[in-house]
């Protein structure tokens, strides 16, 4: 018996078109409401799993693939800062669109760990004497110690920074870092 | 099996490297079911947890049934001629059971195709995928979770040290029971 075989990528595609992706209403891991337009079709949702990337370099899929080994589709102007994170484990919130392939318009996120380590998540600045310290103005502000020459070229950019904090010296010893948007 | 569909046009030895072609394509285009990340572990939680740490790290395509990148494919699929090579490929496991994954494919034929970036334009083109993998003994698994590929590939199997990463097999998906790999890649970096 013949079997039909398409284009691996074709496939590919074509799963991601019509993937039955779990529904919005049947996770208890999400916490669902109407929007604010009541549509049938959009719930707000917040949903935690591990960002999972796929794709070409020109056409890149983002999903977040949940405790259960469920996945949603992720979309939004975010997109681009989830795709920076693939396989962290985050909280994304937004509007789950059932229209078609069940997807979530990721209106904010949280990233929860990086390699099983809880990140800290900000902007990076230069002060100091000739701007000659790093500093990480999130949550908290700390100074990232040492100074990295490679982060100097982010300054300006949201990064996420994983390693060990010292607060009473505002302080963050790097212990791995990278970019999750680039500076404006 | 994938491979007896396979249009074998050099014999035994492009037989093995399409073989080779598509399994690392599959790394990066698979993606099926992905079982939960464990929540429960077993008593060897810790000897687990430093296994993969050891395991974590950047490994880079060196050698495929002994050709070195790049490594060029034919195969017919669905009636229509698949070809390029395989110029690179690149696994990063992480310490937390995930990975990301690399494959720079030069198409230079393919099906007339919607899809950006797998025009057979003789450029390199990069896919990516990740997942999740368990250690399992000397072995370690695989799992795609990526949704660019799902249904592709269920599995990979492999085996992973101090020389670097080999993939074995794959299976699952469209890949059928099982597609032989002898991959190598070697550890650049922790």
């Amino acid at each position: 018996m013949r079997r039909s075989f398409c284009w691996l990528a074709v496939v590919a595609f074509a799963a991601c078109a019509h993937n039955p992706e779990p529904r919005a209403d049947s996770g208890s891991a999400l916490s669902e409401g109407s929007d604010s337009a009541g549509s049938a079709t959009s719930q707000l949702a917040e949903v935690t799993g591990r960002v999972m990337v796929g794709g070409t370099d020109r056409f890149v899929m983002v999903t977040l693939q949940r405790s259960d080994g469920r996945a949603l589709r992720l979309t939004g102007k975010l997109l681009d800062e989830l795709r920076r994170l693939g396989t962290a484990e985050v909280t994304a919130r937004g509007v789950v669109d059932s229209s078609g392939t069940v997807s979530l318009d990721v209106r904010e996120y949280e990233v929860l760990a990086i390699d099983g380590q809880r990140p800290h998540v900000g902007v990076l600045l230069a002060r100091g004497p000739g701007g000659d310290e790093l500093w990480l103005a999130g949550g908290d502000t700390l100074r990232l110690v040492p100074t990295l020459d490679a982060l100097r070229e982010s300054v300006g950019a949201k990064i996420w920074v994983t390693g060990v904090s010292d607060p009473a010296a505002r302080e963050l010893r790097i212990g791995s870092y990278g970019v999750i948007a680039p500076a404006r | 099996m994938i491979v007896s569909k396979l249009s074998h046009v050099r014999g035994a030895r492009v037989r093995q490297l399409t073989a080779i072609a598509l399994a690392a394509a599959l790394v990066s285009l698979a993606a099926a079911w992905t079982p939960a990340p464990a929540r429960t572990r077993s008593l060897d939680r810790a000897a687990s947890a430093n296994r993969l740490a050891d395991l974590a790290g950047v490994y880079v395509l060196q050698r495929a049934s002994g050709a070195r990148p790049p490594i060029p494919f034919e195969m017919s699929v669905a009636g229509g001629a698949v070809a390029g090579t395989v110029d690179g490929a690149r696994v990063i496991l992480a310490s937390d059971g995930s990975y990301t994954n690399d494959v720079v494919v030069t198409w230079t034929k393919t099906p007339m195709l919607p899809i950006p970036g797998l025009e057979a334009d003789g450029k390199p083109h990069t896919l990516a995928g990740s997942g999740t993998y368990k250690v399992d003994g000397d072995k370690i698994v695989l799992r795609p979770a990526d949704m660019f590929s799902r249904g592709v590939v269920r599995s990979v199997e492999a085996t992973a040290g101090e020389k670097g990463l080999d993939l074995l097999s794959a299976s699952g998906g469209l890949a059928g029971s099982s597609v032989s790999i002898n991959a190598h890649f070697v550890r650049i970096r922790d």
